[in-house]
Protein backbone atom coordinates (compact mmCIF):
# COMPACT_ATOMS: atom_id res chain seq x y z
CA UNK A 1 0.00 0.00 0.00
CA UNK A 2 1.57 3.27 -0.97
CA UNK A 3 0.49 6.81 -0.33
CA UNK A 4 -0.22 8.42 -3.65
CA UNK A 5 -0.18 12.14 -4.10
CA UNK A 6 -1.12 14.82 -6.54
CA UNK A 7 1.49 17.29 -7.76
CA UNK A 8 0.97 20.41 -9.78
CA UNK A 9 3.57 20.17 -12.48
CA UNK A 10 4.50 23.34 -14.34
CA UNK A 11 6.05 22.24 -17.60
CA UNK A 12 7.80 24.27 -20.25
CA UNK A 13 5.87 23.86 -23.48
CA UNK A 14 7.55 24.97 -26.67
CA UNK A 15 6.36 23.58 -29.97
CA UNK A 16 9.62 24.02 -31.87
CA UNK A 17 13.09 25.52 -31.67
CA UNK A 18 11.87 28.75 -33.26
CA UNK A 19 8.83 29.22 -31.04
CA UNK A 20 8.58 31.12 -27.78
CA UNK A 21 7.90 28.79 -24.90
CA UNK A 22 5.72 29.12 -21.82
CA UNK A 23 4.93 27.27 -18.64
CA UNK A 24 1.70 25.27 -18.49
CA UNK A 25 0.45 23.80 -15.20
CA UNK A 26 -1.04 20.31 -15.00
CA UNK A 27 -2.25 18.37 -11.97
CA UNK A 28 -0.71 14.90 -12.00
CA UNK A 29 -2.28 12.23 -9.78
CA UNK A 30 -1.04 8.84 -8.67
CA UNK A 31 2.47 10.00 -7.82
CA UNK A 32 4.29 7.84 -5.23
CA UNK A 33 7.52 8.56 -3.35
CA UNK A 34 9.29 6.10 -5.64
CA UNK A 35 8.16 7.84 -8.82
CA UNK A 36 11.14 9.24 -10.70
CA UNK A 37 11.11 12.56 -12.52
CA UNK A 38 10.88 10.80 -15.91
CA UNK A 39 8.05 8.62 -14.59
CA UNK A 40 6.31 11.76 -13.43
CA UNK A 41 6.47 12.97 -17.03
CA UNK A 42 5.11 9.59 -18.20
CA UNK A 43 2.19 9.98 -15.79
CA UNK A 44 1.62 13.51 -17.00
CA UNK A 45 1.53 12.41 -20.62
CA UNK A 46 -0.99 9.65 -19.74
CA UNK A 47 -3.20 12.18 -17.99
CA UNK A 48 -3.01 14.99 -20.56
CA UNK A 49 -6.33 16.57 -21.55
CA UNK A 50 -7.65 15.33 -24.91
CA UNK A 51 -6.06 16.89 -27.94
CA UNK A 52 -2.87 18.06 -26.23
CA UNK A 53 0.45 16.90 -27.63
CA UNK A 54 2.51 14.75 -25.24
CA UNK A 55 5.33 16.58 -23.49
CA UNK A 56 8.56 15.79 -25.26
CA UNK A 57 11.63 15.10 -23.11
CA UNK A 58 15.05 13.49 -23.42
CA UNK A 59 14.95 9.82 -22.43
CA UNK A 60 17.36 6.91 -22.48
CA UNK A 61 18.56 4.01 -20.34
CA UNK A 62 16.79 5.15 -17.17
CA UNK A 63 19.64 3.58 -15.26
CA UNK A 64 21.80 6.63 -14.83
CA UNK A 65 24.44 5.54 -17.28
CA UNK A 66 23.73 6.90 -20.78
CA UNK A 67 23.57 10.63 -20.00
CA UNK A 68 20.69 11.27 -22.38
CA UNK A 69 18.10 12.44 -19.85
CA UNK A 70 18.07 15.80 -18.15
CA UNK A 71 15.62 18.52 -17.14
CA UNK A 72 15.75 21.31 -14.59
CA UNK A 73 13.61 20.55 -11.54
CA UNK A 74 12.79 23.74 -9.64
CA UNK A 75 15.90 25.42 -10.98
CA UNK A 76 18.35 22.56 -10.42
CA UNK A 77 19.74 20.53 -13.31
CA UNK A 78 18.69 16.86 -12.96
CA UNK A 79 16.81 17.64 -9.73
CA UNK A 80 17.18 18.32 -6.01
CA UNK A 81 19.00 15.09 -5.10
CA UNK A 82 22.76 15.55 -5.29
CA UNK A 83 24.79 13.78 -8.01
CA UNK A 84 21.84 11.91 -9.49
CA UNK A 85 20.59 11.79 -13.08
CA UNK A 86 17.04 12.93 -13.83
CA UNK A 87 15.98 9.34 -14.52
CA UNK A 88 17.17 8.30 -11.05
CA UNK A 89 15.72 11.28 -9.17
CA UNK A 90 12.74 10.37 -7.02
CA UNK A 91 10.05 12.86 -6.22
CA UNK A 92 9.84 11.86 -2.58
CA UNK A 93 10.92 15.35 -1.53
CA UNK A 94 7.66 16.73 -2.92
CA UNK A 95 4.58 16.62 -0.72
CA UNK A 96 0.99 16.20 -1.79
CA UNK A 97 -0.31 19.32 -3.52
CA UNK A 98 3.11 20.87 -4.07
CA UNK A 99 4.17 22.57 -7.27
CA UNK A 100 7.11 21.32 -9.28
CA UNK A 101 8.58 23.31 -12.11
CA UNK A 102 10.18 21.37 -14.95
CA UNK A 103 12.17 23.22 -17.58
CA UNK A 104 14.65 22.20 -20.21
CA UNK A 105 18.36 22.24 -19.31
CA UNK A 106 19.09 25.94 -19.73
CA UNK A 107 22.21 27.25 -21.41
CA UNK A 108 23.04 29.20 -24.55
CA UNK A 109 24.90 26.07 -25.73
CA UNK A 110 21.80 23.86 -25.36
CA UNK A 111 19.05 25.12 -27.68
CA UNK A 112 15.55 23.81 -26.92
CA UNK A 113 14.24 21.48 -29.64
CA UNK A 114 10.76 20.91 -28.25
CA UNK A 115 9.25 21.19 -24.76
CA UNK A 116 11.90 19.74 -22.41
CA UNK A 117 14.08 18.23 -25.12
CA UNK A 118 17.31 20.10 -25.89
CA UNK A 119 20.22 19.66 -28.25
CA UNK A 120 23.10 19.24 -25.82
CA UNK A 121 25.03 16.80 -27.98
CA UNK A 122 26.17 19.32 -30.54
CA UNK A 123 28.05 21.66 -28.22
CA UNK A 124 29.48 18.90 -26.00
CA UNK A 125 30.59 17.03 -29.07
CA UNK A 126 32.40 19.99 -30.65
CA UNK A 127 34.66 20.02 -27.61
CA UNK A 128 35.29 16.27 -27.79
CA UNK A 129 35.95 16.56 -31.50
CA UNK A 130 38.53 19.23 -30.80
CA UNK A 131 40.41 16.52 -28.91
CA UNK A 132 40.08 14.46 -32.10
CA UNK A 133 37.20 12.09 -31.44
CA UNK A 134 38.33 8.74 -30.04
CA UNK A 135 40.92 10.10 -27.60
CA UNK A 136 38.41 12.65 -26.35
CA UNK A 137 35.72 9.99 -25.88
CA UNK A 138 38.19 7.72 -24.10
CA UNK A 139 39.26 10.56 -21.80
CA UNK A 140 35.64 11.23 -20.83
CA UNK A 141 35.01 7.53 -20.23
CA UNK A 142 38.10 7.32 -18.06
CA UNK A 143 36.93 10.34 -16.09
CA UNK A 144 33.50 8.75 -15.63
CA UNK A 145 31.69 11.61 -17.40
CA UNK A 146 28.46 10.54 -19.13
CA UNK A 147 28.13 13.80 -21.11
CA UNK A 148 24.79 14.67 -19.55
CA UNK A 149 25.40 18.43 -19.68
CA UNK A 150 24.00 19.08 -16.20
CA UNK A 151 27.15 20.92 -15.14
CA UNK A 152 26.65 23.49 -17.90
CA UNK A 153 22.93 23.93 -17.30
CA UNK A 154 23.23 24.40 -13.54
CA UNK A 155 26.10 26.89 -13.79
CA UNK A 156 25.09 30.55 -13.32
CA UNK A 157 27.86 31.36 -15.84
CA UNK A 158 26.87 28.69 -18.38
CA UNK A 159 30.37 27.29 -17.96
CA UNK A 160 31.28 23.81 -19.14
CA UNK A 161 34.44 23.70 -17.11
CA UNK A 162 33.65 20.50 -15.20
CA UNK A 163 33.09 18.70 -18.50
CA UNK A 164 36.07 20.34 -20.25
CA UNK A 165 38.35 20.09 -17.22
CA UNK A 166 37.50 16.41 -16.72
CA UNK A 167 38.35 15.77 -20.34
CA UNK A 168 41.63 17.67 -19.95
CA UNK A 169 42.43 15.79 -16.74
CA UNK A 170 42.26 12.44 -18.51
CA UNK A 171 43.51 13.41 -21.97
CA UNK A 172 47.28 13.82 -21.36
CA UNK A 173 48.01 10.15 -20.49
CA UNK A 174 46.35 9.15 -23.77
CA UNK A 175 48.62 11.31 -25.91
CA UNK A 176 51.56 9.75 -27.68
CA UNK A 177 53.87 12.70 -27.11
CA UNK A 178 54.06 16.24 -25.81
CA UNK A 179 53.38 17.84 -29.18
CA UNK A 180 50.15 15.93 -29.54
CA UNK A 181 49.14 16.90 -26.01
CA UNK A 182 49.77 20.58 -26.66
CA UNK A 183 48.05 20.62 -30.01
CA UNK A 184 44.89 18.91 -28.78
CA UNK A 185 44.53 20.59 -25.40
CA UNK A 186 44.92 23.95 -27.10
CA UNK A 187 42.11 23.13 -29.54
CA UNK A 188 39.88 21.90 -26.71
CA UNK A 189 40.39 25.07 -24.68
CA UNK A 190 39.81 27.29 -27.68
CA UNK A 191 36.62 25.46 -28.65
CA UNK A 192 35.37 25.44 -25.07
CA UNK A 193 35.88 29.21 -24.89
CA UNK A 194 33.68 29.68 -27.96
CA UNK A 195 31.00 27.34 -26.64
CA UNK A 196 30.71 27.85 -22.87
CA UNK A 197 31.02 30.61 -20.28
CA UNK A 198 33.89 31.34 -17.87
CA UNK A 199 34.28 29.40 -14.60
CA UNK A 200 33.98 31.16 -11.22
CA UNK A 201 34.57 28.04 -9.07
CA UNK A 202 31.04 28.18 -7.69
CA UNK A 203 30.84 24.39 -7.48
CA UNK A 204 27.17 24.00 -8.44
CA UNK A 205 28.43 21.59 -11.11
CA UNK A 206 29.96 19.21 -8.59
CA UNK A 207 26.65 19.12 -6.73
CA UNK A 208 24.75 17.84 -9.76
CA UNK A 209 27.38 15.78 -11.63
CA UNK A 210 26.12 12.16 -11.62
CA UNK A 211 29.72 10.97 -11.89
CA UNK A 212 30.65 12.94 -8.76
CA UNK A 213 33.59 14.58 -10.54
CA UNK A 214 35.63 16.83 -8.24
CA UNK A 215 36.43 20.57 -8.24
CA UNK A 216 40.09 19.77 -8.93
CA UNK A 217 39.16 18.91 -12.51
CA UNK A 218 38.14 22.53 -13.15
CA UNK A 219 41.71 23.67 -12.76
CA UNK A 220 43.06 21.35 -15.46
CA UNK A 221 41.93 23.93 -18.01
CA UNK A 222 44.28 26.60 -16.64
CA UNK A 223 47.08 24.06 -16.09
CA UNK A 224 47.04 22.93 -19.72
CA UNK A 225 46.61 26.50 -20.96
CA UNK A 226 49.67 27.74 -19.06
CA UNK A 227 51.66 24.68 -20.02
CA UNK A 228 50.96 25.40 -23.68
CA UNK A 229 51.94 29.06 -23.29
CA UNK A 230 55.29 28.22 -21.69
CA UNK A 231 56.21 25.65 -24.26
CA UNK A 232 55.29 27.93 -27.13
CA UNK A 233 57.49 30.66 -25.72
CA UNK A 234 60.51 28.39 -25.28
CA UNK A 235 60.41 27.36 -28.91
CA UNK A 236 60.81 30.86 -30.28
CA UNK B 1 5.87 31.05 -7.28
CA UNK B 2 3.99 32.72 -10.07
CA UNK B 3 2.85 30.94 -13.13
CA UNK B 4 2.29 32.78 -16.35
CA UNK B 5 0.50 31.33 -19.28
CA UNK B 6 1.86 33.89 -21.67
CA UNK B 7 5.25 33.87 -23.34
CA UNK B 8 7.92 36.42 -22.60
CA UNK B 9 7.84 39.04 -19.89
CA UNK B 10 5.65 38.67 -16.83
CA UNK B 11 2.16 39.87 -17.61
CA UNK B 12 1.77 43.61 -17.14
CA UNK B 13 -1.26 44.62 -15.15
CA UNK B 14 -4.23 45.09 -17.43
CA UNK B 15 -4.63 48.85 -17.49
CA UNK B 16 -8.45 48.70 -17.56
CA UNK B 17 -8.51 46.97 -14.18
CA UNK B 18 -6.08 49.34 -12.47
CA UNK B 19 -6.61 52.90 -11.31
CA UNK B 20 -6.92 53.86 -14.93
CA UNK B 21 -10.12 51.83 -15.11
CA UNK B 22 -12.33 54.91 -15.16
CA UNK B 23 -10.57 56.84 -17.95
CA UNK B 24 -12.28 57.12 -21.34
CA UNK B 25 -11.72 54.24 -23.73
CA UNK B 26 -9.68 56.23 -26.27
CA UNK B 27 -7.28 57.51 -23.65
CA UNK B 28 -7.08 54.02 -22.20
CA UNK B 29 -6.09 52.47 -25.50
CA UNK B 30 -3.62 55.30 -26.11
CA UNK B 31 -2.04 54.56 -22.73
CA UNK B 32 -1.89 50.89 -23.55
CA UNK B 33 -0.23 51.63 -26.88
CA UNK B 34 2.26 53.88 -25.11
CA UNK B 35 2.92 51.09 -22.62
CA UNK B 36 3.58 48.64 -25.41
CA UNK B 37 5.87 51.11 -27.19
CA UNK B 38 7.83 51.74 -24.04
CA UNK B 39 8.21 48.00 -23.44
CA UNK B 40 9.34 47.50 -27.03
CA UNK B 41 11.83 50.38 -26.72
CA UNK B 42 13.30 48.93 -23.55
CA UNK B 43 13.65 45.53 -25.15
CA UNK B 44 15.46 47.07 -28.11
CA UNK B 45 17.78 49.09 -25.91
CA UNK B 46 18.51 46.07 -23.74
CA UNK B 47 19.18 43.71 -26.63
CA UNK B 48 21.30 46.13 -28.69
CA UNK B 49 23.53 47.10 -25.81
CA UNK B 50 23.98 43.44 -24.87
CA UNK B 51 24.85 42.67 -28.49
CA UNK B 52 27.33 45.53 -28.54
CA UNK B 53 28.90 44.34 -25.29
CA UNK B 54 29.16 40.77 -26.52
CA UNK B 55 30.80 42.07 -29.72
CA UNK B 56 33.25 44.14 -27.70
CA UNK B 57 34.28 41.19 -25.54
CA UNK B 58 34.83 39.04 -28.63
CA UNK B 59 37.79 41.23 -29.49
CA UNK B 60 39.27 40.76 -26.03
CA UNK B 61 41.78 38.02 -25.16
CA UNK B 62 40.52 34.47 -24.56
CA UNK B 63 38.97 33.69 -21.18
CA UNK B 64 41.99 31.88 -19.65
CA UNK B 65 44.09 35.00 -20.28
CA UNK B 66 41.50 37.31 -18.76
CA UNK B 67 41.39 35.00 -15.75
CA UNK B 68 45.18 35.13 -15.40
CA UNK B 69 45.05 38.93 -15.50
CA UNK B 70 42.35 38.84 -12.80
CA UNK B 71 44.49 36.48 -10.75
CA UNK B 72 47.62 38.65 -11.06
CA UNK B 73 45.87 41.91 -10.19
CA UNK B 74 43.77 40.26 -7.49
CA UNK B 75 46.82 38.68 -5.85
CA UNK B 76 48.56 42.06 -5.91
CA UNK B 77 45.53 43.64 -4.22
CA UNK B 78 45.34 40.87 -1.64
CA UNK B 79 49.04 41.21 -0.80
CA UNK B 80 48.56 44.95 -0.54
CA UNK B 81 45.63 44.61 1.88
CA UNK B 82 47.82 42.53 4.22
CA UNK B 83 50.71 45.04 4.16
CA UNK B 84 48.32 47.97 4.45
CA UNK B 85 46.63 46.36 7.44
CA UNK B 86 49.99 45.93 9.19
CA UNK B 87 50.63 49.62 8.63
CA UNK B 88 47.16 50.56 9.86
CA UNK B 89 47.63 48.68 13.13
CA UNK B 90 50.36 51.17 14.07
CA UNK B 91 47.51 53.49 14.99
CA UNK B 92 47.51 51.59 18.29
CA UNK B 93 51.09 52.77 18.92
CA UNK B 94 49.93 56.36 19.07
CA UNK B 95 50.03 59.56 17.08
CA UNK B 96 53.78 59.84 16.68
CA UNK B 97 54.40 56.31 15.43
CA UNK B 98 51.50 56.52 12.99
CA UNK B 99 52.47 59.93 11.58
CA UNK B 100 56.05 58.71 11.26
CA UNK B 101 54.85 55.71 9.28
CA UNK B 102 52.82 57.98 6.99
CA UNK B 103 55.88 60.19 6.46
CA UNK B 104 57.99 57.10 5.72
CA UNK B 105 55.58 56.08 2.96
CA UNK B 106 55.89 59.49 1.32
CA UNK B 107 59.66 59.67 1.56
CA UNK B 108 60.75 56.04 1.15
CA UNK B 109 63.52 55.77 -1.45
CA UNK B 110 64.87 59.27 -0.91
CA UNK B 111 67.48 60.64 -0.97
CA UNK B 112 68.52 58.11 -3.64
CA UNK B 113 65.36 58.91 -5.55
CA UNK B 114 63.40 62.15 -5.41
CA UNK B 115 60.81 62.16 -2.62
CA UNK B 116 57.52 60.47 -3.53
CA UNK B 117 59.04 58.63 -6.53
CA UNK B 118 58.32 55.21 -5.10
CA UNK B 119 54.97 56.40 -3.85
CA UNK B 120 53.97 57.41 -7.36
CA UNK B 121 55.38 54.25 -8.89
CA UNK B 122 53.23 52.32 -6.47
CA UNK B 123 50.17 54.42 -7.27
CA UNK B 124 50.57 53.95 -11.01
CA UNK B 125 50.94 50.19 -10.54
CA UNK B 126 47.80 50.01 -8.42
CA UNK B 127 45.88 52.12 -10.91
CA UNK B 128 46.91 49.88 -13.78
CA UNK B 129 46.01 46.79 -11.77
CA UNK B 130 42.61 48.27 -10.95
CA UNK B 131 41.92 49.09 -14.60
CA UNK B 132 42.91 45.54 -15.55
CA UNK B 133 40.88 43.90 -12.78
CA UNK B 134 37.73 45.88 -13.54
CA UNK B 135 37.93 45.56 -17.33
CA UNK B 136 38.51 41.82 -17.20
CA UNK B 137 35.75 41.41 -14.61
CA UNK B 138 33.34 43.26 -16.90
CA UNK B 139 34.29 41.19 -19.95
CA UNK B 140 34.00 37.91 -18.05
CA UNK B 141 30.62 38.98 -16.68
CA UNK B 142 29.32 39.67 -20.17
CA UNK B 143 30.63 36.30 -21.38
CA UNK B 144 29.05 34.52 -18.43
CA UNK B 145 25.67 36.15 -18.91
CA UNK B 146 25.73 35.43 -22.60
CA UNK B 147 26.53 31.75 -22.03
CA UNK B 148 23.87 31.39 -19.33
CA UNK B 149 21.21 33.34 -21.20
CA UNK B 150 17.60 32.34 -20.69
CA UNK B 151 14.44 33.06 -22.64
CA UNK B 152 13.41 36.67 -22.18
CA UNK B 153 11.49 37.25 -18.97
CA UNK B 154 12.40 33.87 -17.51
CA UNK B 155 14.35 34.40 -14.33
CA UNK B 156 16.53 31.75 -12.71
CA UNK B 157 14.66 29.99 -9.93
CA UNK B 158 16.03 29.74 -6.44
CA UNK B 159 17.33 26.19 -6.59
CA UNK B 160 15.34 23.70 -4.56
CA UNK B 161 17.17 21.61 -1.99
CA UNK B 162 20.27 23.80 -1.86
CA UNK B 163 21.10 25.44 1.45
CA UNK B 164 23.63 28.24 1.13
CA UNK B 165 25.95 29.01 4.04
CA UNK B 166 27.65 32.43 4.35
CA UNK B 167 30.78 31.31 2.48
CA UNK B 168 28.61 30.02 -0.35
CA UNK B 169 26.90 33.39 -0.55
CA UNK B 170 30.34 35.06 -0.60
CA UNK B 171 31.29 32.88 -3.58
CA UNK B 172 28.36 34.15 -5.58
CA UNK B 173 28.91 37.78 -4.66
CA UNK B 174 32.24 38.60 -6.31
CA UNK B 175 30.70 41.25 -8.52
CA UNK B 176 28.78 43.02 -5.77
CA UNK B 177 31.56 42.77 -3.18
CA UNK B 178 33.99 43.99 -5.85
CA UNK B 179 31.83 47.03 -6.57
CA UNK B 180 31.56 47.76 -2.84
CA UNK B 181 35.36 47.56 -2.55
CA UNK B 182 35.82 49.85 -5.55
CA UNK B 183 33.43 52.48 -4.19
CA UNK B 184 34.92 52.18 -0.72
CA UNK B 185 38.45 52.64 -2.08
CA UNK B 186 37.37 55.77 -3.94
CA UNK B 187 35.88 57.17 -0.74
CA UNK B 188 38.91 56.10 1.29
CA UNK B 189 41.34 57.92 -1.02
CA UNK B 190 39.20 61.06 -1.20
CA UNK B 191 38.90 61.00 2.59
CA UNK B 192 42.37 60.21 3.93
CA UNK B 193 44.76 60.75 1.02
CA UNK B 194 43.31 63.75 -0.77
CA UNK B 195 41.28 65.18 2.09
CA UNK B 196 38.43 66.26 -0.15
CA UNK B 197 35.12 67.14 1.40
CA UNK B 198 32.52 65.76 1.92
CA UNK B 199 34.42 62.45 2.00
CA UNK B 200 36.94 63.90 4.43
CA UNK B 201 36.31 65.46 7.81
CA UNK B 202 38.53 68.40 8.78
CA UNK B 203 41.78 67.46 7.05
CA UNK B 204 45.32 68.66 7.77
CA UNK B 205 48.07 67.56 5.36
CA UNK B 206 50.59 65.37 7.17
CA UNK B 207 48.49 64.90 10.31
CA UNK B 208 47.57 61.33 9.39
CA UNK B 209 46.58 60.22 12.88
CA UNK B 210 44.28 63.14 13.61
CA UNK B 211 42.72 62.96 10.13
CA UNK B 212 41.99 59.28 10.66
CA UNK B 213 40.45 59.74 14.09
CA UNK B 214 38.34 62.72 12.99
CA UNK B 215 37.08 60.76 10.01
CA UNK B 216 36.21 57.59 11.90
CA UNK B 217 34.45 59.53 14.66
CA UNK B 218 31.61 59.98 12.16
CA UNK B 219 29.26 57.02 12.75
CA UNK B 220 28.27 56.76 9.09
CA UNK B 221 31.91 56.50 8.05
CA UNK B 222 32.64 53.91 10.73
CA UNK B 223 29.66 51.90 9.47
CA UNK B 224 30.92 52.18 5.90
CA UNK B 225 34.29 50.76 6.98
CA UNK B 226 32.61 47.80 8.66
CA UNK B 227 30.53 47.09 5.56
CA UNK B 228 33.57 47.37 3.33
CA UNK B 229 35.52 44.96 5.54
CA UNK B 230 32.73 42.40 5.29
CA UNK B 231 32.96 42.71 1.51
CA UNK B 232 36.75 42.38 1.70
CA UNK B 233 36.56 39.17 3.73
CA UNK B 234 34.10 37.68 1.24
CA UNK B 235 36.02 38.81 -1.85
CA UNK B 236 39.40 37.63 -0.58
CA UNK B 237 38.10 34.24 0.53
CA UNK B 238 36.66 33.37 -2.85
CA UNK B 239 39.42 35.33 -4.62
CA UNK B 240 42.24 33.06 -3.45
CA UNK B 241 40.16 29.97 -4.28
CA UNK B 242 39.69 31.44 -7.72
CA UNK B 243 43.40 32.19 -8.13
CA UNK B 244 44.13 28.50 -7.50
CA UNK B 245 41.61 27.49 -10.13
CA UNK B 246 42.79 30.04 -12.69
CA UNK B 247 46.49 29.26 -12.41
CA UNK B 248 46.17 25.47 -12.50
CA UNK B 249 47.45 25.09 -8.94
CA UNK B 250 44.15 23.63 -7.79
CA UNK B 251 44.41 20.45 -9.87
CA UNK B 252 45.89 19.13 -6.63
CA UNK B 253 43.15 18.67 -4.03
CA UNK B 254 45.41 19.46 -1.08
CA UNK B 255 46.50 22.73 -2.70
CA UNK B 256 42.93 23.66 -3.52
CA UNK B 257 41.79 23.07 0.03
CA UNK B 258 44.75 24.97 1.49
CA UNK B 259 44.11 27.95 -0.77
CA UNK B 260 40.46 27.98 0.21
CA UNK B 261 41.42 27.95 3.89
CA UNK B 262 44.14 30.56 3.34
CA UNK B 263 41.64 32.82 1.58
CA UNK B 264 39.17 32.58 4.43
CA UNK B 265 41.85 33.16 7.06
CA UNK B 266 43.47 36.05 5.21
CA UNK B 267 40.12 37.61 4.34
CA UNK B 268 38.66 37.45 7.84
CA UNK B 269 42.01 38.25 9.48
CA UNK B 270 42.61 41.42 7.50
CA UNK B 271 38.96 42.44 7.75
CA UNK B 272 38.79 41.97 11.53
CA UNK B 273 42.08 43.75 12.18
CA UNK B 274 41.03 46.71 10.05
CA UNK B 275 37.51 46.75 11.44
CA UNK B 276 38.90 47.03 14.97
CA UNK B 277 40.10 50.56 14.15
CA UNK B 278 36.75 52.27 13.46
CA UNK B 279 35.35 50.36 16.45
CA UNK B 280 38.20 51.54 18.68
CA UNK B 281 37.65 55.13 17.53
CA UNK B 282 33.90 54.90 18.13
CA UNK B 283 34.53 53.46 21.61
CA UNK B 284 37.08 56.23 22.25
CA UNK B 285 39.86 53.70 22.82
CA UNK B 286 41.72 55.48 20.05
CA UNK B 287 41.23 59.21 20.34
C1 LIG C 1 37.72 47.65 -7.90
C2 LIG C 1 36.86 46.87 -7.32
C3 LIG C 1 36.82 45.37 -7.60
C4 LIG C 1 35.97 44.73 -8.46
C5 LIG C 1 34.88 45.37 -9.32
C6 LIG C 1 36.27 43.32 -8.39
C7 LIG C 1 35.60 42.33 -9.08
C8 LIG C 1 36.02 41.03 -9.17
C9 LIG C 1 35.36 40.01 -9.94
C10 LIG C 1 34.06 40.18 -10.73
C11 LIG C 1 36.11 38.89 -9.85
C12 LIG C 1 35.90 37.64 -10.66
C13 LIG C 1 35.42 36.47 -9.96
C14 LIG C 1 35.30 35.38 -10.99
O1 LIG C 1 36.29 34.92 -11.55
O2 LIG C 1 34.17 35.01 -11.24
C15 LIG C 1 37.22 39.18 -9.00
C16 LIG C 1 38.22 38.30 -8.67
C17 LIG C 1 39.21 38.55 -7.74
N1 LIG C 1 39.36 39.69 -6.99
FE1 LIG C 1 38.36 41.40 -7.27
N2 LIG C 1 37.31 43.12 -7.52
C18 LIG C 1 37.66 44.35 -7.01
C19 LIG C 1 38.63 44.60 -6.04
C20 LIG C 1 39.43 43.62 -5.47
C21 LIG C 1 40.28 43.84 -4.31
C22 LIG C 1 40.41 45.12 -3.50
C23 LIG C 1 40.92 42.64 -4.08
C24 LIG C 1 41.91 42.31 -3.00
C25 LIG C 1 41.55 42.10 -1.80
C26 LIG C 1 40.47 41.70 -5.10
C27 LIG C 1 40.90 40.41 -5.20
C28 LIG C 1 40.44 39.50 -6.13
C29 LIG C 1 40.99 38.19 -6.36
C30 LIG C 1 42.18 37.57 -5.64
C31 LIG C 1 40.22 37.60 -7.38
C32 LIG C 1 40.41 36.23 -8.03
C33 LIG C 1 41.17 36.41 -9.32
C34 LIG C 1 41.05 35.25 -10.25
O3 LIG C 1 41.86 34.32 -10.16
O4 LIG C 1 40.16 35.26 -11.09
N3 LIG C 1 39.56 42.33 -5.91
N4 LIG C 1 37.15 40.50 -8.59
S1 LIG D 1 31.04 16.45 -15.92
FE1 LIG D 1 29.36 15.43 -14.76
S2 LIG D 1 27.64 16.87 -14.97
FE2 LIG D 1 29.13 17.46 -16.55
S3 LIG D 1 28.51 16.36 -18.41
FE3 LIG D 1 29.99 15.03 -17.35
S4 LIG D 1 28.75 13.69 -16.05
FE4 LIG D 1 27.40 15.37 -16.67
S1 LIG E 1 18.22 8.06 -19.16
FE1 LIG E 1 20.27 7.31 -19.28
S2 LIG E 1 21.19 8.45 -17.68
FE2 LIG E 1 19.12 9.03 -17.46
Amino acid sequence: MHNTRTLTVEVWRQSSAEDDGRFVAYDVTGVTPATTVLELLDLLNEQLPDGEQPVKFDDGCREGSCGKCGVMVDGVAHGPEFNTTTCQQHVRAFRNGQRVRLEPLRAEAFPVLQDLAVDKKKSLRTVVKAARGPAGMKALTNAGCISCGACVAVCPNGSGQLFVGSLLTELPPLMKDDDERRERTEKVIETAGETFGPCSTLGDCTEVCPAGLPLENLSAVAREYLRNQNKTRHQH
Amino acid sequence: MTISDSPGAPARPDSSTTSRGTVPATLDSALRAADRLRARAWETVASTSVDAMVKATEKMPPTPQLKLAMAASGTLFSGFTVVHMLGNLQVYQGREAFDGYARFLRTVGSPVLPEKTLLWAFRVTMLAATATHVTCAAALTVRAQQAASRPRGQKRLRPRGRRRRPWDVAKRSMRSTGVVLGLFTAHHIADLTVGARPAAAEHVQGAAYDNLVRSLRRPAVAALYLAAMTALAAHTAQGLTQVGNDTGLSTDRAVREKLELAGRLAGTGVALANASIPLAVQLRIVR
